[in-house]
């Protein structure tokens, strides 16, 4: 009944002896399956079925074939402002966190005293709620009372902006909150990663000649490639799952100009009632997702280093 | 005498077990009710799209509790929502078959899906037999029909207003202004003489609030009966007279008298900070504000007026509509204890004055009331501005609210992107293009409800 374990090539395998030690690992992910199938699945096949129907979420759905997704297509105007805005967001997220973290995560890497107090601050914002960072940039963006006043007491008139009122900045002021609250999460995947590092390569490298940018460059960068994957991969799908920001500064104003796809579809959901034409818009959002996942899978069979 | 003292003692017994076997016969056809009712009381829910903790705890007092006194055996269990959660969950739950047995909306026309769905109860007969007909402002009562049945009960009716800072006024000697030109003129001294905001208000949390300024700019520049063509699809959103409306909110907006251009930047309690602190001067705001008014004009004096007319040859209106309803799930268990309640919010005017001025902001129902019905601790402003509203709606001479008498997606539209217009996303041309459009399709499809002819 138990497996043996035999040693191929240096890596430790394990090679089964009867199927029902197949059956009992079966029988031990068989609840959290069954529970996924409820609360994942069938609501992901309602949600699709409910695409191609103009339910209100009261009435019978009544089905209309392709309706919601040529709407979209062609008439949303909204949903491709959404859309183009989850590409900046994501643009943003994936260069200014990542070099803030790495940036940190190697100077952190640099010294011993004083190296757990400044994770920990960088961290801090990370394991704050993110309604509550929301509502105190809010309150900093205030044109009469925020970061304003300060910068007009400092004679820098010029600077003071209608941080979340013009449609032109109001994006990238949301975008800043958040970076604020992320970047300490990089900055520690960066820093655990850093740490995997064998000190001794260094040591060798700095005997060879190798300065501290080529060591960085030559062989910080390269090493930490799965980490940059994982980072990008999940960076790059949150950008386009992020709601919370957006639905508690700004709603998604002003002029649709900081709307994303997810608040335009909650906005479609509850606001408009249309609970079918969410569930399209939903059904193109992980369209989006997926495309993003099956990029990076398709990297990796390409033997990047991901 | 003799019959009696004749009965022999198994006689008398036999007759005491027979009177016992008929009277638990008699209670058999009808006491299993009245049984059940003592020992067990009807307890049903309620809900309400209102947190404000004064506010809940006098529905509960004068509301549930007046009707909880006179029908001792049923129970009211109130439940509260904020605004964007009830709009989540109430069709969730009605969809549920959990929902609520009496419900609050905020208007006649949120309830169109539900009814549709078979969710809500139809009140016709309840209207005749509780007499609603007779005690409620016809077309307050006609606004809750829906292809030709009445589903639900107008318990406020609204109104917009302008709130001022009286000490300010005074101080400076503007006067309240009662047309355009003295309208500009007096923001023009407020800001560029005193550097004050004319009009504090403020989106960020909630675009949708534009709709109190685009009721606003519609009732004051277009007129109620050309309004009322447009909402009955007699005269085009087109019209010159939409296009200057729009024009005419344009030039408030960026000449900064509306929250010095900041309104996409501020949510509203921001704005309300902004009044509270005397560097706004003027709210354009609804008859809800009369709420809590009085604790934001902490250290000045407030007062309300009439807002002014935008165009010289229309006269003042008020703007009147209704901005909440009751209503009962059609599966309820309770149809006739919740149909009693319903009636609770029209017993006897006096009564209502009472309890109105309790919940202010929240129920204000559509039937006529005397000055002197009125609370005896309300503000002479609060009966003077409900008693100006009553006789407005008693002659059919108002105009109309836009998250009462327009079409849904039509409101929508505009309160959502008419800051496109105000930040130059888009031309007033293609915002009002794009507002037929909609109503076109509206109307073709049936889903514009009939608006009442207002009187010349």
């Amino acid at each position: 009944m138990a497996p043996t374990f035999s040693v191929v090539g240096g890596e430790a395998r394990i090679k089964p002896r009867h199927w029902r030690w197949y059956l009992v690992s079966y029988l031990f992910i068989l609840p959290a399956l069954l529970l996924h199938l409820v609360v994942v699945g069938a609501p992901s096949l309602a949600a699709l079925l409910l695409s191609f129907s103009d339910w209100d979420g009261l009435r019978t759905p009544r089905y209309i074939g392709l309706e919601n997704f040529r709407e979209l297509l062609w008439q949303d105007g909204v949903f491709w402002q959404a859309f183009l805005n989850n590409l900046r967001w994501m643009s943003v997220f994936l260069s200014v966190p990542v070099i803030l973290g790495l940036g940190a995560a190697v100077a952190l890497s640099q010294i011993r005293w004083g190296r757990t107090f400044y994770r920990t601050v960088y961290f801090l914002p990370y394991v704050f709620a993110s309604v509550v960072v929301s509502r105190i940039f809010g309150f900093l963006y205030n044109p009469f009372y925020g970061v304003n006043m300060l910068l007009k007491y400092w004679g820098l008139d010029v600077l003071a902006q209608s941080w979340l009122g013009n449609p032109d900045i109001a994006l990238y002021s949301v975008m800043a909150a958040d970076v604020w609250h992320f970047w300490g999460f990089d900055m520690v995947v960066f820093l655990a990663a850093l740490q995997q590092i064998e000190p001794s390569l260094y040591e060798a490298a700095a005997i060879d000649g190798a300065g501290p940018w080529q060591r960085f460059w030559h062989m910080t960068i390269p090493m930490l490639q799965p980490t940059f994957g994982f980072i990008l991969l999940m960076t790059a799908l949150w950008s386009f799952l992020t709601f919370d920001y957006v639905y508690v500064m700004t709603g998604g104003g002003p002029a649709h100009s900081t709307e994303l796809m997810a608040t335009w579809i909650i906005g479609q959901a509850v606001e408009a009632r249309r609970a079918g034409y969410a569930s399209a818009l939903a059904l193109m959002l992980t369209l989006f997702s997926s495309a993003i996942i099956i990029t990076f899978t398709y990297l990796r069979r390409r033997e990047w280093d991901i | 005498m003799k019959a009696i003292g004749s009965l022999t003692r198994r006689d008398f017994l036999r007759l005491i077990t027979m009177g016992g076997a008929g009277l638990t016969f008699v209670s058999q056809l009808h006491g299993p009710k009245m049984a059940v009712l003592a020992a067990q009381p009807v307890k049903f829910t309620y809900w309400i799209e209102d947190t404000a903790a004064d506010r809940v705890e006098a529905v509960k007092t004068y509301i549930i509790g007046r009707f909880e006194q006179r029908y001792p055996g049923v129970k009211v269990e109130l439940v509260t929502y904020s605004g964007s959660d009830f709009r989540r969950v109430l069709p969730t739950a009605l969809a549920a078959g959990t929902g609520p047995d009496v419900f609050n909306e905020f208007g006649a026309s949120y309830l169109v899906p539900a009814i549709e769905g078979g969710y809500v109860m139809p009140l016709d007969a309840a209207t005749k037999k509780y007499g609603w007909d007779k005690k409620i402002w016809k077309w307050a009562l006609d606004s809750g029909r829906y292809k030709g049945k009445i589903y639900s009960v107008p318990t406020a009716y609204e109104s917009v207003h302008l709130y001022y800072n009286q000490d300010l006024f005074e101080k400076h000697g503007w006067k309240v202004p009662m047309n355009w030109t003295e309208l500009v003129a007096l923001c023009k001294d407020i800001k560029e003489n005193k550097k004050l905001i004319p009009f504090a208000f403020g989106v960020r949390d909630r675009v949708s609030r534009w709709d109190w300024w685009l009721t606003y700019t519609f009732n004051a520049y277009v007129g109620n009966h050309a309004l009322w063509e447009a909402l009955s699809g007699k005269r085009p959103w087109t019209d010159p007279l939409f296009t200057e409306a729009i024009n005419r909110l344009d030039q408030l907006w960026q000449t900064g008298y509306i929250m010095d251009k900041q309104t996409s930047a501020m949510t509203h309690d921001d704005a309300m900070g902004v009044w509270s602190n005397q560097h706004a001067v003027m709210l354009m705001d609804g008859t809800w504000r009369l709420s809590n008014v009085r604790n934001l004009a902490k250290g000045f004096r407030w007062s309300i007026a009439k807002v002014p007319m935008w165009r010289d040859d229309i006269r003042w209106t008020p703007a009147i509509g209704i901005g909440e309803v009751l209503a009962i799930n059609a599966k309820t268990k309770y149809p006739e204890e919740s149909l009693r309640f319903m009636d609770r919010f029209f017993y006897e005017p006096k009564e209502i004055g009472v309890w109105m001025h309790k919940v202010v902001g929240l129920f204000a129902p559509p039937v006529t009331m005397a000055k002197e019905d009125f609370s005896k601790e309300a503000s002479a402003e609060y009966i003077k501005t409900h008693v100006d509203l009553i006789e407005a709606s008693k002659k059919g001479d108002f105009g109309f609210l836009m998250w009462t008498s327009w079409p849904a997606q039509t409101a929508k539209f505009q309160v959502e992107n008419i800051d496109a217009v105000l930040l130059r996303r888009i031309t007033v041309k293609e915002y009002l293009q794009k507002s037929q459009d909609v109503f076109a399709k509206e109307l073709r499809e049936g889903l514009v409800a009939p608006v009442p002819e207002p009187t010349r």
